[in-house]
């Protein structure tokens, strides 16, 4: 028997939630508006194709899987213009709205209506004198997006959330791991090449192609940790994966004592919410600073600017 | 008494008189294109006189006011391609 997402990594508990909602597609042939969340890299658009290809139709056949790119939709009347008369209407499909965020407002109204099913599996949406079904016996819709806060609330609220967490190193050296059959690890090398990928199994794929290279150049089949300080060096990857902009702030906390994020802001070059957003987020998740109003480097961060010196 | 008008330098002091091009006399001459061209490849960068250039080649025309059609911003919008991608799955 196929088993539900054994080609993926990490992410158990959404895993444990996605193969109950299959189990309950079989007995009920309908599946609660899901909304994938998390930030980017995290797996959720393939986790719902993967969900998406366990979902058969009546006939025993496989569901086709739609993916919409929601910032590509303009209002309600292209939305079903393009894309529900020729492919929705009256078909068994799953249908996945990626970055639900950007549905824009007209198509978030009539989504309240469509996707309020308290009672029924079924809703006819009356729209310019035509009607639109929508048998949710037939239909499985699916949402994803990296910000929630922006998804208008109450549409936000007849969905079902799946959230997606980081991936841990762990799950990150499987994934190397299998990306790179060819090439025998180190463990504690493939340890540090997980970490460098800061919890993102994108960045962890698109790492397996860098290190594929590496080894291809150096003509290596195994990796050492010696292979890893090097492969850092030729790349440019720091060590946990600081970029070369955390890397600078670190170094100026650490030359200045204390900064306001004006004068990061000054420093860097950046803007208040770039290294907000993009920069801080990171180095205090790494527990390399702390804010209080200033920012300080902390232990961590020193003896990290310390060990990596010179690289 | 009448007096001449008095032209100014860029520095403020009085244009020194007699200065200046007398008339008829022309820096300009008059040459075939085929000999420009026969000396010349097709990305040089030949010297031309402003005025003769805007008379030739910016030539102010008339554009037409877009007639307004019976098409609302909505309608134009449809026409944007919304961006799927369909798997089907054996």
């Amino acid at each position: 028997m196929e088993v539900p997402f054994a080609e993926l990594f990490g992410q158990d508990r959404v895993k444990r939630r996605l193969s109950f909602y299959l189990d309950a597609f079989k007995k009920t042939s309908t599946c609660p508006f899901l909304l994938m969340v998390g930030a980017k890299g995290l797996g959720k658009t393939e986790f719902a194709r993967q969900f998406a290809s366990h979902l058969k139709n009546r006939d025993g056949g496989y569901r086709p899987f739609l993916e919409l790119n929601c910032s590509t939709i303009r209002n309600l009347e292209q939305f079903f213009d393009q894309i529900y008369i020729p492919l929705i209407m009256e078909s068994e499909i799953t249908v996945l709205f990626d970055e639900a965020h950007e549905l824009p407002r007209d198509v978030t109204n009539a989504f309240l209506t469509i996707f309020n099913t308290e009672k029924d599996d079924y809703v006819n949406f009356r729209w310019q004198d035509g009607e639109h079904p929508f048998d949710f016996k037939k239909q499985t819709f699916l949402f994803a997006t990296t910000e929630p806060d922006k998804l208008f609330a109450p549409l936000k609220d007849r969905l079902t959330t799946i959230a997606f967490e980081d991936y841990n190193t762990d799950a990150l050296a499987q994934i190397l791991n299998v990306q790179l059959e060819e090439i025998s690890f180190d463990e504690k090398a493939l340890h540090e090449l997980a970490l460098t990928t800061r919890g993102n199994a994108r960045d962890c794929v698109k790492l397996a192609k860098e290190v594929y290279k590496y080894c291809q150049v150096k003509n290596k089949t195994i990796f050492t940790e010696k292979d890893f300080a090097d492969f850092c060096f030729v790349t440019g990857i720091n060590p946990l994966g600081v970029n070369d902009i955390e890397r600078k702030v670190l170094t100026i906390l650490r030359r200045e004592g204390q900064a306001s994020l004006q004068e990061l802001s000054a420093k860097t070059g950046l803007s208040r919410t770039a290294l907000q957003r993009d920069v801080e987020l990171h180095l205090m998740k790494l527990n390399f600073i702390k804010i209080d109003g200033k920012r300080h480097i902390t232990r961590a961060g020193s003896n990290y600017i310390d060990a990596t010196e010179g690289t | 008494m009448c007096m001449a008008k008095v032209t100014l330098n860029k520095d403020g002091t009085p244009r020194k008189k007699g200065s200046g091009r007398k008339k008829g006399s022309i820096s300009l001459i008059e040459i075939p294109l085929s000999e420009l061209i026969a000396k010349l490849d097709a990305d040089a960068v030949v010297t031309v006189g402003r005025k003769w250039h805007e008379e030739n080649f910016k030539k102010v025309v008339d554009v037409p006011t877009p007639v307004e059609q019976n098409v609302s911003s909505t309608e134009q919008k449809i026409q944007e391609k919304i961006a799927f991608k369909l798997t089907k799955f054996n």
